[in-house]
C-alpha cells in the first residue's frame, strides 16, 4: 500500500487525542462520583468508538464538529416502578442540581448530553450520558437459545426513550458489543500490539518503566485503525454526495470489518483488510441481484436480502436487533459505490498528498500550487440540442 | 486576436495536448486535458480526451470543446449529444474571452468545467458551486446579476438595446426606475456595447425567441387535444 504512512497519519491525527482522552476519561468518572454522592446506585461505562478505540472527529455539513462520546448510566433500579421518561428523568433531575452540569445539559430522546465546548485548541467533546437499566433474567434466558453466550447475555440493559408521553424502553447490549469486538481485536492482534509496545518502550523508557505499563489504548491494530478510516471516509463522501440519509451506521462498519479479521485464516494487516472489505463490497453486487449462490464471501454469509428491498444483517451479539434495519436496494447501492470511490482514493498512483487529505476532510494549507484554483463558472445548458 | 505565444504556453501546461490540424481561419487541438484543481479545499485531478476547435478570430469567436468519450457521460446534462461540452452560457464565456489571452480562457473554462464533472460522478451528481438554470433562464440570469435587476422583462428590454445597438441616452430607462438611461443603466449599457456583447446578445435573444416559440407551439398542441 503506498500511502499507508501518511493514511495511518490522517486517522491518527483525527482520533481523540491523550489529553483529551485522559479529560474525558476523569470527566466520566466524576460524573458517576457526582451521581453516588447523590445516593443513586450507579455504575458509568463507556460505549461504542470510545471503549473500541475507534473514535473520528465528527463531520457534518463540511464542518468538522467536537467529539461525541457515549457512556452507559447503569442504575440498580426495578423498571416496574418507573415510566421510562420518570426514569431519565431521576438522572436528568439530579444532573441540573449541579451548578457546572446544569449550564452544560442537554436533553435528546435517549441520553443526557453534557457539552465541554473547547478543551484544547478550540476542539471540545460531547459527554452522552445515556441512562440504562439491567435487562431482565426472562428477557436473557431467551437469548441463550441464540447461542449467545452468558457472559455476553448478561451486558443487556434497557434504555428509556422519552419520545411520547411515557416513553418506551429500548433493550440493547453496546458492553456485549465492545466484548465480542475485543476478543476479536484481542485474539487477532495480540503479536501485533506486543510488538507495537516493544517498539514504544525502546523509545520511551523515561515514561514507562515497564512494558507492561503501556495501556492497550495507546496501540491501534490494523482492524481499529480501518474501521476509522472507513467511517471518517464516510463522513466525508456521504456528507459531500447530500446522502446522509443513506449513510451507513458505525455499527455496521465496525461488525463488517471485524467479520473480515475473525473469519480470516491469517493475521491481516492494513492494506489486507482495505482489499478485503474492498473485495466483499464488490461481492455485494451479486446479493443485490439474489444470485449469490456462487458468491464465497464473508459478506454473502452475513448479509442477506430478502425480496422486497429488505436487508439483513444482524447484530452479533443480538440477534433481535438488524443492523441494517433501515437498509433499501438503494442503500446497499450507495454503499457499493461508496467503497468502491474509497478504494480508487486509497489506490489511485497519481493523486497527491493534499488531494488525498482533502477525500477525508482535512484542510491543507493551500500551498500546492501544482493545483490550479478554480475560477467557477457554473455550467449551463441550451435547451436546443444539435 | 488569438496569441500565438499564449497558445504555446497552454502546451506548457497541457504538455499531452498537441495541435492535430490548422487551417487559415481555424486550429484544431486534440489530446489529454490533465485537470489538477482545487475548491474550498477540495482536490480534484483526473484527465480528460477533448477536442478543441479555436477559431483565429478569438475572442469575437469562442473556442468549441469536445469529449471523445461523450458516452461514458450520456447522464451528464452539460455534454451535447455530439460530445461538445457546455462550458457556460455565451456571455459568462464572452465575458472571459474578453479579459482573458487563449490560454487562461481555456484552463479558466476547462478547469472550472471539468472540476464540476469530476465531482458530480464521484459526489452523487452534486455542484460544487452550482448551476445556471438550462436554457432562456441560464441566459437570462447572466444579464439579471449584471443589471442588478429581478425583472425578466426589464432584463429583456435592456438585452435588446444591446442587440440592436440603439441605444438612446434620453429614453426612460426600461427598468422602471422614472429614470433616463443615461441616468441609470446608461453606462453599464455602454461599456457592455463598447466590450462588443451586440453579436453575443443577439445570439443570446434568438435562442430565447427559439425557446419561445417551442413552449408556444407546444401549448397550442395540448390546447388542441384537449379541446
Amino acid at each position: 500500500m503506498k500511502n499507508k504512512d501518511l493514511i495511518l497519519e490522517i486517522v491518527d491525527n483525527l482520533d481523540i487525542n491523550e489529553t483529551m482522552y485522559k479529560n474525558a476519561e476523569e470527566k466520566y468518572k466524576n460524573i458517576a462520583k457526582y451521581l453516588e454522592s447523590k445516593g443513586l446506585d450507579v455504575e458509568i461505562y463507556p460505549q461504542g468508538s470510545f471503549r473500541q478505540g475507534t473514535v473520528v472527529r465528527p463531520y457534518r455539513k463540511g464542518k468538522d464538529r467536537n467529539y461525541d462520546l457515549d457512556f452507559i448510566c447503569k442504575c440498580f433500579y426495578d423498571k416496574n416502578k418507573y415510566t421510562p421518561v420518570e426514569f431519565k428523568n431521576i438522572i436528568g433531575d439530579i444532573l441540573k442540581e449541579n451548578e457546572i452540569y446544569r449550564s452544560r445539559l442537554k436533553e435528546y430522546d435517549r441520553c443526557w448530553t453534557i457539552e465541554y465546548a473547547d478543551i484544547q485548541d478550540n476542539i471540545g467533546f460531547n459527554i452522552d450520558i445515556v441512562p440504562a437499566l439491567q435487562a431482565n433474567e426472562e428477557f436473557k434466558k431467551e437469548l441463550f437459545k441464540y447461542n449467545i453466550e452468558s457472559d455476553i447475555a448478561n451486558e443487556f440493559i434497557i434504555i428509556p426513550d422519552s419520545d411520547g408521553k411515557e416513553g418506551s424502553w429500548i433493550s440493547a447490549n453496546p458492553e456485549g458489543f465492545a466484548l465480542w469486538f475485543e476478543s476479536i481485536n484481542n485474539q487477532e492482534y495480540i503479536d501485533y500490539r506486543n510488538k507495537i509496545k516493544k517498539e514504544i518502550f525502546k523509545e520511551s523508557r523515561h515514561i514507562f518503566a515497564s512494558i507492561e505499563e503501556i495501556p492497550d489504548y495507546r496501540i491501534k491494530t490494523p482492524l481499529q485503525r480501518t474501521i476509522q478510516i472507513l467511517k471518517r471516509h464516510r463522513d466525508i463522501y456521504y456528507d459531500r454526495s447530500n446522502l446522509n440519509n443513506e449513510k451507513p451506521i458505525s455499527a455496521i462498519i465496525t461488525t463488517l470489518v471485524s467479520y473480515l479479521v475473525a473469519e480470516s485464516h491469517e493475521t491481516l494487516d492494513l492494506s489486507n483488510l482495505l482489499n478485503m472489505m474492498y473485495e466483499n463490497t464488490r461481492g455485494m453486487e451479486f446479493i443485490l441481484k439474489d444470485d449469490n449462490s456462487m458468491l464465497k464471501s464473508v459478506f454473502a454469509e452475513k448479509i442477506k436480502r430478502s425480496g422486497n428491498n429488505r436487508w439483513e444483517l444482524l447484530n452479533p451479539v443480538n440477534p433481535k436487533d438488524n443492523l441494517t434495519d433501515s437498509w433499501t436496494d438503494k442503500t446497499a447501492k450507495e454503499f457499493i459505490k461508496w467503497i468502491s470511490e474509497l478504494e480508487k482514493d486509497l489506490t489511485r498512483g497519481e493523486s497527491s498528498n493534499n488531494e488525498l487529505r482533502s477525500v477525508f476532510g482535512i484542510s491543507t494549507d493551500n500551498l500546492d500550487d501544482k493545483y490550479r484554483d478554480i475560477h467557477p463558472i457554473q455550467p449551463w445548458r441550451c435547451n436546443n440540442d444539435g | 486576436m488569438m496569441g500565438r505565444n499564449s497558445l504555446d504556453c497552454f502546451f506548457i501546461k497541457q504538455d499531452k495536448i498537441n495541435i492535430e490540424t490548422e487551417t487559415e481561419t481555424e486550429i484544431i487541438l486534440s489530446g489529454t486535458y490533465i485537470l489538477k484543481a482545487k475548491h474550498n479545499k477540495i482536490f480534484l485531478s483526473k484527465n480528460y480526451e477533448i477536442e478543441i476547435t479555436i477559431n483565429k478570430n478569438y475572442p469575437n469567436n469562442i473556442p468549441k470543446v469536445f469529449i471523445k468519450e461523450k458516452n461514458r457521460y450520456k447522464d451528464y446534462e452539460h455534454i451535447y449529444s455530439d460530445g461538445e461540452l457546455c462550458l457556460g452560457t455565451p456571455s459568462d464565456l464572452y465575458d472571459i474571452a474578453l479579459k482573458n489571452d487563449i490560454n487562461e480562457f481555456l484552463v479558466k473554462t476547462l478547469d472550472s468545467f471539468f472540476y464540476t464533472l469530476t465531482y458530480y460522478y464521484k459526489y452523487n451528481g452534486q455542484y460544487p458551486y452550482g448551476e445556471r438554470s438550462h436554457g432562456t433562464l441560464g441566459v437570462l440570469s447572466y444579464w439579471m446579476d449584471k443589471f442588478n435587476l429581478e425583472s425578466v422583462e426589464s432584463t429583456l428590454a435592456l438585452m435588446k438595446i444591446i442587440a440592436l445597438n440603439n441605444y438612446r441616452g434620453h429614453y426612460p430607462c426600461p427598468c422602471n426606475s422614472d429614470k433616463k438611461i443615461r441616468n441609470c443603466h446608461g453606462p453599464l449599457i455602454l461599456e457592455t456595447l463598447k466590450d462588443g456583447f451586440s453579436p453575443i446578445v443577439k445570439t443570446e435573444i434568438l435562442l430565447i425567441k427559439k425557446e419561445m416559440s417551442y413552449l408556444n407551439e407546444y401549448r397550442r398542441k395540448i390546447n388542441s387535444t384537449s379541446r
